[in-house]
């Protein structure tokens, strides 16, 4: 359920992902049904998003949600599952973006959709999801996950 | 390869990277009106997935939709029987050309890389040189517009390969372009979110007197730190709203939402989002460039230049229109569509060119080598210093 995304928007472009996997692009556009539809999407905002993240053995479960902010809705509909195995063990900054890479067809206009991206450190300051080729607009920070002792920390 | 028909011999075998399930961009949206185009002309097609982006479960949607479909690797193509391979990707190797032998090979440009690495101020070297590559080897190609043409020869490319055609795209829109719109102060921008777009500028327009009571939707894809920027003032946070790479129903809702839709490019090879408003009845304000002007004509309200200064005077002046005039211009633009731009129109040219290339006449063996020549690599920045 985890993929990188484009490495950039311009025709001609190959594309390609972080092999090593240093970030994370997660997103249920594209791949059917989910496993996890039987929880409810959560209602949050950008002030109460921090408990939409739990972790179970290696894996980092995002749950399903609908986030207002700027006037909009972010809706991720079905929990998001993101095998920690493949990451660094590193410090990892969990982010709500807004997907623009997938084509979105809801008419509702008010809605859109959400995706999650995992950050890293990178000397003092966190990458952006903007500056990387995902094609994706950063709403609201869910906290970190310290993948190395496997923790969650608040935002 | 797998593939929803049994049958392995074909009128023509269309090519794609693309089709109108999450699409990558304007390429999807002429694919479906060649498919549109096609089916009501009877001509037998297959669809070739290749080199593409979907997922299982959107490989699975697509065998599902479209029938005489298959998805690929180009070996598989010398298994398959027609006279003309179309091709419409900008990532293809250009090695698929020797999986083609035996077949006509046309390629649409749908744009020029350095065009596109000009105006975006990108260095796409790589895949510049790939596309010069297939153009140099490929037996026909398409450009898509007149505008196109003329860059075509003002990079050298006639040295390439002389053998061009131009055939303007063309639309299938299933919507009914509504005689009525009720003002609703939102002016729209569709598309890739990249320099040549110029996509700040309905933002910037609406700091500007006059529009203080207006909002803008931004429709696209490729979201950046620069449109990050932007919405660092408060105010057009507020006033902003992006919406995301738009397709089907909320596309429709995109252009029932909208008064206007600006496109202020400063290249747009054809503009396929100005085929779309026009189909819809949304009137279009535009950078007087490139196939934009080949596709509206009169039916526009026209930025002279790609500059904010223009783009805003342009906006004026599309403000200060009354109802009855702006109805008007678009309803012209929508003849205009219903008259030279419907897929049926873009298919039959289509249609025309293959059954040239593929006939033994004049037209398609003129100064055409009896085999085709192989690919080179190479970028032809030597052929560009001699045409100058």
């Amino acid at each position: 359920m985890t993929h990188a995304g484009r490495t950039a928007d311009y025709p001609g472009h190959t594309r390609g992902g972080d092999e090593r996997l240093q970030r994370v692009y997660a997103s249920t556009a594209g791949t059917g049904t989910a496993a996890h539809t039987a929880a409810p999407i959560r209602r949050v905002t950008t002030g109460t998003a921090a408990g939409l993240l739990s972790m179970h053995r290696s894996t980092l479960r995002v749950a399903a949600f609908w986030l207002r902010a700027w006037g909009q809705i972010y809706v991720n509909p079905t929990a998001l599952d993101i095998d920690l195995g493949r990451l660094a063990p590193a410090l990892f900054r969990v982010v709500v973006i807004h997907d623009f890479q997938h084509e979105d067809c809801n008419p509702v206009l008010d809605e859109c959709r959400a995706a999650v991206f995992l950050a890293r450190r990178v000397d003092v300051r966190w990458e952006e999801a903007e500056s990387h080729p995902l094609e994706c607009r950063t709403i609201a920070l869910l906290g970190y996950v310290d993948n190395a002792a496997r923790t969650i920390l608040p935002p | 390869m797998i593939a929803n028909c049994p049958a392995r011999a074909f009128d023509v075998i269309e090519i794609t990277n693309e089709m109108p399930i999450n699409r990558l961009g304007g390429v999807g949206s002429v694919i479906d009106g060649l498919i549109q185009g096609f089916h009501a002309l009877r001509l037998n097609v297959l669809w070739f997935v290749l080199d593409h982006h979907y997922s299982t479960t959107e490989s699975a949607q697509l065998l599902a939709t479209y029938p005489n479909l298959a998805i690929g690797a180009p070996a598989d193509l010398q298994r398959l029987h027609a006279p003309v391979a179309h091709l419409h990707t900008y990532n293809h190797d250009p090695r698929l050309l020797d999986c083609l032998r035996g077949k006509q090979v046309v390629l649409t440009v749908h744009s020029l890389l350095q065009c596109e690495a000009e105006s975006n101020g990108v260095d796409l070297g790589a895949a510049v040189a790939r596309q010069e590559a297939m153009i140099r080897g490929c037996d026909h190609v398409v450009l898509v517009s007149e505008a196109e043409q003329r860059h075509y020869r003002r990079l050298g490319y006639t040295a390439l390969n002389d053998r061009v055609s131009v055939i303007h795209n063309g639309l299938a829109c299933r919507t009914v372009a509504s005689a009525e719109r009720p003002p609703r102060r939102r002016l729209g921008f569709c598309g890739r979110l990249v320099p040549r777009k110029r996509p700040e500028y309905v933002q910037m327009i609406l700091k500007e007197s006059g529009f203080e009571d207006y909002t803008s939707l931004i429709a696209g894809r490729g979201f950046s730190p620069y449109s990050r920027q932007l919405l660092e003032d408060p105010e057009l946070r507020r006033r902003v709203r992006y919406l995301g790479w738009c397709g089907g129903a909320r596309l429709e809702a995109f252009y029932h939402a909208i008064d206007v839709l600006a496109i202020p490019s400063v290249y747009e090879p054809f503009g396929m989002v100005a085929l779309e408003a026009m189909a819809r009845g949304v009137p279009v304000l535009c950078t007087r460039t490139d196939g934009l002007v080949e596709i509206l004509a009169d039916a526009a309200v026209y930025a002279d230049d790609g500059g904010y200064t223009s783009f805003r005077d342009a906006m004026w002046r599309w403000r200060d229109m009354d109802a009855h005039a702006c109805r008007a211009m678009a309803t012209a633009a929508r003849a205009r569509y219903e008259r030279l731009f419907t897929a049926t129109s873009m298919a039959g040219r289509y249609r025309a060119l293959f059954d040239a290339l593929a006939s033994p006449g004049p037209h398609a063996g003129a100064g055409r080598p009896t085999a085709r020549r192989r690919p080179n690599t190479a970028h032809p920045r030597t052929t560009r210093q001699e045409s100058r």
